[in-house]
């Protein structure tokens, strides 16, 4: 293998980018973005997928026309896709009870990169012709069937199979029956079968709640992916001609997204945090122990949501962001025209800076969401009747940010942003990490082809994700233990020409400008109670290779403060300070001294 | 946006699987009832006699259950027996039914019985408690109503709305009925459900062009459509009348305007709306509306960017949020369109598979139609700004540019725009549109 054409077909752009192996490293060779075609007039994804392919062949200086895309094409050439196209995979999730069988449902198919319409329960305090209704409206592209425990309940998970039949969905594309995949009570799958026979095509696996206390979502998260690639692309226009020319199967794109975070994560040996923020959506991804947590924040994103932002937070939220007044309304107003209006730009540098102002809530917002869901299983109590069980709160959160050492954005708003201190200041006020965190943006929308990459050759994934997640800065953020100390640490920054002893006060956000060429060492002592990573008052020291990037050291204390905390104050003040004198966030930089 | 005289269709379709009236080549009016569905449901509750029973499912054969499938059964009664029998005594073990309802299955091989529930949930009186939901007295529930005695309602309908200084408390119908009482007593609206039966109306007059088995039919017609950016509250039609004015004000809707929609050239002010809701205005179409009286018409921030309830009102946005007003081209179409009737739908989806707003007036027009799809820029084109600076101004492309640094670190494609005062500004392409 010397070339490959990775494929990422979108909602409405189709993403071409090609790598290949050249003495010995792999290199990108070229980027081009066509409109997707899977829509009318052409009705045909491979029209769109020759134009990308075509036009990043001519900046790479070879022919990848529809010869080259074609079964007897070019042996040194392997093709890989993922999509999104049509809104993604669109899923609807039925399980018995809400906090259990329908929550790991949930995950199931948020993990295997669905958008997840809606979860239907026995009770969700819907009647019956209105969940069909719902179900019939939704136009699904496939269905998780979960409930019950094996040897449980029978009755619920059938009612659930007989409302599908009621609805009777079809799928978008083509007349063959809508999947439904059955993950649930082992002892209803024939009655389920029977329910479902002459309305869909039935999958069954694995229950993925076999027992209260256990949850296995890998095989109904493989079915997913499978009947994804069988079932639905085979039927959209085109997507046959694609899946024949494909050298492993197609995936959806927010599941390629995750195979990277999780490549990622084991090369680092840490926990990774990830964020995409679309227009409509914002995603979330953590890998955890090297377990992959997806969650899809439906209604947050710079556009189409970008009301529900509004809506979800204080208006104080969004203005603490901003270095100049604003009401309520005029941010609402800003949002509802952003929203009926997607495809324009901010201009003006107010526009741009209540742009990012909104994303900060955005990313936080569906950052919370995600500490919401990845927790410890639910419904778990030691001698709880189900009636405790099911009061119980949020399990254990399981993302430690002291313990994520990268954080990657995506997302038009930061792998677009003028400049990478704006990316930077915007993932670092809306995750708040703490410790040293090396922040990157996946600048060129490449990761979901690294994704699928890493179904032929993990390892080039890994080296290419050296070169394409682009370094826009690193954060060390103390976490106090107890009543902040005068100074919270020392920090001692030596680069190849240039070094400086600082020290980071409560309150303080101070930026200092790595050096391009060379290893930046780090030296943090903190402060007794004072954890910069290593524990509690022990010394952290660490190598920043080369970036053309910003390093911030935050003393503001975690929480951030908010429209409910004391301290607000001094934040606005301190934003209005930095972006009003630094209206584009031409951060300023503390002072080398020389060495 | 703009206005195209065509021949359209528009698929109308059941929720569910159910029945259609219509056949292809059908006339229908717009109030034509297309087709039906009717759902009942019964819950299956599955018996597992062999636990109940204590013995090994496989030992377990038809004689065992004291009931045969389609008997009816009340909760408590027997559905099974086992008894065994040793040289000096014997043990008797019964299994009872959960529920009542008919028996549907007998599966002695896997040791179960299914019951299908003899309780429809799914019709009856529902209290609605408004009081609670609007945050005051049972007392002072009344008037926030929005509706009363026999009105019928859609699942998620706006039953009352109340502002509360900064904040406003909405109660919304959980599904749809009728409206059976008011219970100021208690704070409540009564509902009675309906019989589970939900029709389709054809929405548009013209001819049925095709049947979909079970679950709708396309209608075609001849009609001038216009789409808006923004719409709300459903579909609704009515003769149209023009007010050419800035500002829609209160004063402007007379009962002379019940059962019609409503065209205004400029903002569509908060009051006035609520003067059309009172007057039984099916439609106010208008450039624009202030976000914060949207928000306080639905009762909701425009957060779900999707518009598919019941308000009784339906309101459409042909320019967007703030203060607009119409293109002059767009105001001639309306003003060419006055006393037709038209068919409006105030739905917005803008997601996947984006819905805008619409109006349909249906019949042969004095050649209104707009020629739309033009997208393209290039010198010399008209294009109206999309955003700010110079939003809504209307101007003529002087000079295209490839990519250009506007001040703010973004890079992306850009223009010079002359605007029709003489003045000049470099924006982003992505901030304008073209004028047909």
């Amino acid at each position: 293998m010397k070339r490959v054409l990775a494929l990422d077909v979108g909602s409405t752009t189709t993403k071409a980018r090609l790598f290949a192996l050249q003495a010995g490293e792999w290199m990108v060779l070229g980027a081009a973005d066509r409109p997707t075609t899977v829509e009318e007039p052409a009705e045909d994804v491979m029209v769109g997928v020759q134009a990308a392919a075509a036009a990043v062949g001519r900046q790479a200086g070879i022919d990848l026309g529809s010869r080259a895309l074609s079964l007897e094409g070019d042996e040194n050439l392997r093709i890989l896709a993922c999509s999104s196209a049509g809104g993604g995979l669109r899923m609807v999730v039925c399980g018995v009870v809400r906090q259990m069988t329908a929550e790991s449902a949930e995950r199931a198919a948020l993990g295997a990169g669905a958008i997840v319409q809606d979860v239907l329960t026995v009770r969700d305090g819907r009647f019956p012709a209105e969940r069909i209704a719902r179900i019939r409206s939704l136009n699904p592209d496939m269905i998780l069937l979960t409930g019950g425990t094996d040897g449980g309940q029978i009755g619920h998970v059938i009612a659930l199979a007989e409302w599908i039949r009621a609805a009777d969905p079809r799928p978008r594309y083509g007349d063959h029956p809508i999947p439904v995949i059955y993950a649930g009570n082992a002892d209803a799958r024939s009655f389920v079968a029977e329910v479902l026979q002459d309305c869909a095509s039935l999958h069954v696996v694995d229950n993925l709640r076999p027992r209260l206390e256990k949850e296995i979502l890998g095989p109904a998260r493989e079915a997913i992916h499978e009947v994804f690639m069988e079932h639905v692309m085979a039927q959209a226009p085109g997507y046959a001609s694609l899946l024949a020319l494909v050298d492993a199967p197609i995936l959806p794109t927010p599941g390629a997204f995750g195979l990277l975070m999780q490549i990622l994560s084991r090369e680092i040996e840490q926990d990774v945090l990830a964020v995409d923020v679309g227009g409509a959506t914002t995603d979330c991804y953590s890998v955890i122990d090297g377990e992959l947590y997806r969650t899809v924040s439906a209604n947050l994103g710079m556009t189409y949501s970008a009301p529900n932002v509004f809506a979800s937070t204080e208006p104080l939220n969004i203005a603490r962001w901003l270095p100049y007044t604003v009401d309520a309304d005029h941010i609402r107003q800003w949002a509802a025209n952003k929203m009926i209006r997607p495809t324009t730009l901010p201009h003006a540098v107010e526009d741009l800076q209540m742009e990012h102002a909104i994303a900060r809530e955005a990313i936080r917002l569906a950052y919370a969401h995600h500490n919401e869901l990845v927790v410890g299983l639910k419904g778990i109590g030691a001698g709880q009747g189900i009636g405790g069980a099911l009061s119980q709160g949020t399990g254990r959160q399981r993302v430690d940010l002291m313990r994520v050492r990268d954080i990657i954005g995506s997302g038009g708003v930061l792998s677009h942003a003028g400049r990478g201190s704006q990316a930077l200041s915007i993932m670092i006020d809306a995750f708040a990490p703490e410790g040293l965190t090396r922040l990157r943006v996946d600048s060129g929308f490449v990761a979901p082809h690294l994704g699928v990459l890493t179904q032929l050759d993990p390892a080039a994934s890994r080296r290419l994700m050296e070169r394409v997640l682009v370094d826009v800065g690193w954060c060390l953020a103390p976490r106090v233990l107890g009543r902040p100390p005068e100074v919270l640490a020392t920090v001692e920054v030596a680069g190849a020409v240039y070094g400086c002893e600082l020290t980071i006060a409560p309150g303080e956000y101070r930026v200092i400008r790595l050096e391009s060429e060379g290893t930046t060492r780090l030296v943090c002592r903190p402060a007794r109670g004072v954890d910069v990573g290593g524990g509690p008052g022990r010394t952290v020291r660490h190598e920043i290779p080369a970036c053309k990037a910003q390093l911030v050291l935050d003393g503001r204390g975690r929480p951030l403060p908010d429209s409910s905390g004391q301290s607000l104050q001094r934040l606005v003040a301190d934003t209005r300070r930095r972006l009003a004198v630094h209206g584009c966030y031409d951060e300023e930089m503390t002072q080398w001294v020389g060495i | 946006m703009g206005g195209d005289m065509t021949l359209i269709t528009r698929r109308r379709m059941l929720p569910a699987p159910g029945t259609v009236h219509v056949k292809p080549g059908d006339r229908v009016d717009h109030d034509t009832i297309i087709g039906e569905v009717r759902y009942s449901f019964r819950m299956p509750h599955f018996v597992n006699v062999a636990r109940l029973l204590g013995e090994r499912r496989e030992n377990l054969t038809r004689d065992h259950f004291t009931v045969r499938e389609g008997d009816e059964v009340r909760a408590g009664d027997t559905v099974a027996r086992l008894e065994r029998r040793w040289r000096f005594m014997g043990e008797t073990r019964e299994a009872s039914a959960p529920v009542a309802g008919v028996v549907e299955k007998v599966l002695p091989g896997l040791g179960l019985l299914s019951i299908r529930s003899g309780e429809a949930p799914a019709e009856g009186l529902v209290s609605v408690p408004v009081a609670s939901s609007l945050r005051c007295r049972p007392g002072e529930m009344v008037p926030h109503l929005r509706v009363g005695p026999d009105d019928t309602v859609d699942q998620g309908q706006l039953l009352a709305v109340r502002e509360d200084g900064p904040e406003t408390h909405v109660a919304r119908s959980p599904h749809d009925g009728i409206v059976d009482a008011i219970d100021d007593t208690r704070g409540a609206v009564v509902l009675r459900r309906r019989d589970g039966r939900q029709v389709v109306r054809a929405f548009i007059p013209g001819r049925v062009q095709r049947v979909i088995s079970g679950r709708g039919a396309v209608i075609e017609t001849r009609a001038t459509v216009i789409r808006g950016v923004f719409g709300a509250g459903g579909e609704s039609v009515g003769t149209l009348s023009i007010v050419n004015s800035g500002i829609l004000r209160p004063d402007h809707i007379a009962e002379v305007h019940r059962g019609s929609v409503i065209v205004a050239r400029g903002r569509l002010g908060l009051q006035a709306l609520q003067r059309a809701h009172e007057a039984g205005v099916h439609a106010v179409v208008g450039a624009s509306a202030r976000t914060a009286d949207m928000v306080h018409l639905l009762g909701e921030e425009l957060g779900r960017s999707v518009t598919d309830e019941s308000l009784g009102l339906t309101v459409v946005l042909t320019g967007g949020f703030g203060d607009l007003e119409m293109d002059e081209d767009l105001w001639d179409v309306w003003s060419h369109l006055r006393g037709s009737v038209a068919c409006v739908k105030g739905e917005t989806h803008l997601r996947a598979g984006v819905i805008r707003p619409e109006v349909i007036v249906p019949g042969e027009g004095p050649g209104l139609g707009m020629a739309l799809g033009l997208s393209e820029l290039f010198i010399g084109a008209r294009v109206r700004v999309l955003r700010e600076p110079g939003f809504m101004r209307r101007g003529t492309v002087e000079c295209l540019m490839s990519s250009a640094d506007i001040g703010n670190g973004i890079r992306a494609p850009a223009l010079r725009v002359r605007f029709d005062d003489g003045s000049a500004l470099v924006l982003l392409q992505a901030n304008v549109e073209v004028i047909p």
